[in-house]
């Protein structure tokens, strides 16, 4: 016999039937506002010139904590583009130059459950030039294109960073396979390793 | 083999869109037609089809062997230099199969005859396996058919089975298709249906949501890696885009395997006709190009001139830039941007012709048999991606 046996009714392309798994918990995203160090924190980030004042003090201690530390020029001017570098003397003295991106500017986002029931915290975070004239996170993590001002990113974009004081500089074999700062990655709020897309 | 006029349901309409067959009209036109069916005999089926079609397929892996092994042939069949390792692996490895269907010449006497072999990304799966067996279930219950009329088709059955044997139960696998097109759609959720009833956790990323992680691995549109991937996209065209630089290193299982390029290639026609001369569900084919001395070509050189020959390129869909050579004439159907591909020469094997119409079986392999058939059929003579898909039955036994 060729007939077929048990087949209940197949549907495609339905909504609500479908034969594929629902898709993942969205991960957990904050609204931020974003700004260049140019720009006033005050209309940007809709903030009072207290709040602004520590929002920038806060990001300026991360950046001098964290910013990501090269030991060569060209090497940091491949991530972050011509003239987006400056040299740091190396710590201990010593003939060699640390090079670090300059901070271009700020993103700051909103946290319930701050210091009082329901108040909102907010955080502040440097922002770094990319070698194709957007602003990133230390980490690459969350991206923006020249102009932006609000944009969705994921919470874990506010983690702190690694610290890179005192730690010797990153080599260029090392930076080259980072991908962090690839040129591929979709522009803003682009999570986690995914850095280029298929076709 | 019969076409025999048949009565549409009243609710056809309502039973497409209920069961999300939104590609029931194409282009304005019915793509699913049931204003007529073809009818086959048990005989026909069994003899004529379903055996021989297993046979196909077994001579199609007897020629992966040889193919796979001479740096030469994959050149000839259009596979890069840098994926012929790739494509080798695969056959070496073992790495299994999936599915196909074969596009055959049948008139309901004599032997069928291999056109081609759409080993790689098949589609047309949704109606020959789900919408085509609710038709038969509904033309019987309506009167229009008799009791024991029957349909060669367990391929939904066959691909449950054959998932169990390749993919691991509760593995999660992933499935693409071109983001957008409802068609292909239509296949990769028959596919991942299929997948479910065998354990399996299906997700669905549309191909160019495709990303790569650090560590080299593809990753769908939530970032999440890619282990074993479904993909309803050629791989001549994966090897040719600039992605498809990640593949080797991925880790990745694909299905179908890379192996199958040469597989749905019409590279293996001439491969086949040469390993197998007068197999007698073979057309005799031949690369295009310098011929002299080939023995093989010699003796079938005639046969070509007096009964005409088709020229296809290697790479082709849905009968695009195909050209019929007869008697000193030339049809060529519409162009589809293959024709830049090396080209082979089949022997002219007309379509029989039913009322008008010009049908072609399509017989599905499910792992390595023959599990059921569909066909579709145009007024021209070459099957194109406006022909419209027709279902079939078989008669009851001593009717």
């Amino acid at each position: 016999m060729k007939k077929s046996r048990n087949l209940r009714p197949l549907t495609i392309g339905l909504l609500g039937v479908s034969a594929f798994a629902l898709a993942a918990c969205k991960e957990e995203a904050t609204e931020v506002s974003v700004w260049r160090a140019d720009q006033s924190c005050e209309a940007a980030a809709g903030a009072t010139g207290a709040e602004c004042q520590k929002l920038i003090a806060d990001a300026e201690a991360q950046h001098q904590e964290s910013a990501p530390r090269y030991d060569a020029l060209a090497v940091c001017e491949e991530q972050h583009g011509a003239g987006n570098c400056e040299a740091q003397a190396a710590p201990g003295g010593g003939g060699g130059s640390i090079f670090m991106p300059i901070l271009m500017g700020y993103m700051m986002g909103k946290f319930l459950g701050g210091a009082g029931a329901g108040a909102a915290a907010a955080a502040g975070k440097p922002l770094y030039p990319t070698a194709g004239g957007q602003m990133s996170t230390a980490d690459g993590g969350a991206k923006f294109n020249a102009g932006q001002s609000r944009a969705s990113v994921p919470t874990k974009a506010f983690q702190p960073s690694p610290s890179t004081v005192g730690k010797p500089p990153m080599s260029a074999a090392q930076v080259r396979s980072s991908g962090g700062f690839g040129e591929r990655a979709a522009p803003a709020a682009s999570n986690s390793g995914r850095s280029t897309s298929g076709g | 083999m019969k076409r025999i006029p048949t009565q549409p349901r009243p609710d056809l309409k309502e039973k497409a869109e209920a069961a999300g067959f939104s590609f029931h009209e194409m282009h304005g036109l019915p793509y699913w037609d049931e204003t007529s069916a073809y009818a086959f005999t048990l005989e026909q089926i069994e003899n004529d089809l379903e055996d021989p079609s297993a046979e196909l397929h077994d001579m199609c892996r007897q020629a992966v062997e040889q193919i796979t092994a001479s740096e030469e042939l994959m050149a000839r069949m259009g596979i890069p230099e840098g994926f012929m390792d790739l494509v080798a692996r695969s056959w070496r490895e073992d790495e299994p199969e999936l599915y196909g269907r074969f596009d055959l010449a049948y008139d309901g006497a004599g032997p069928a005859k291999m056109l081609e072999y759409n080993a790689d990304t098949p589609t047309s799966l949704y109606e020959a396996a789900g919408f085509q067996w609710g038709w038969l279930e509904d033309m019987i219950a309506a009167g229009h058919l008799p009791e024991g009329a029957d349909q060669f088709n367990s391929i939904h059955e066959a691909l449950i089975e054959r998932f169990a044997e390749i993919v691991p139960a509760g593995t999660q696998m992933h499935f693409t298709s071109v983001g957008g097109n409802e068609e292909d759609y239509g296949t990769v959720e028959t596919m991942a249906w299929a997948a479910k009833d065998a354990g399996i956790t299906p997700h669905y990323t549309p191909l160019e949501k495709i990303g790569l992680t650090e560590e080299g691995q593809f990753a769908d549109d939530e970032s999440r890696v890619i282990g074993t991937l479904f993909k309803l996209y050629p791989w001549e065209d994966l090897m040719r885009e600039s992605f498809g630089a990640n593949i080797a290193a991925s880790g990745c299982r694909f299905i179908e395997p890379a192996w199958k390029a040469v597989v749905s290639n019409k590279g293996i026609l001439p491969v086949l006709w040469h390993m197998f001369e007068g197999h007698p569900n073979l057309l005799p084919a031949f690369f295009e190009g310098k011929k002299d001395g080939d023995p093989v070509w010699e003796r079938s050189r005639e046969l070509l001139e007096r009964q005409g020959w088709v020229e296809k390129p290697i790479f082709s869909r849905e009968g695009a830039s195909i050209r019929i050579h007869e008697g000193g004439r030339v049809e060529t159907s519409t162009h589809g941007g293959y024709d830049e591909h090396a080209k082979i020469v089949q022997l002219y094997q007309p379509l029989p012709v039913f009322d008008g119409n010009h049908p072609v079986v399509g017989a599905w392999i499910i792992g390595r048999t023959c599990r059921g058939i569909g066909l579709r059929e145009d007024a021209s003579r070459i099957t194109q991606d406006l022909s419209r898909f027709k279902p079939h039955f078989i008669w009851p036994e001593g009717q």
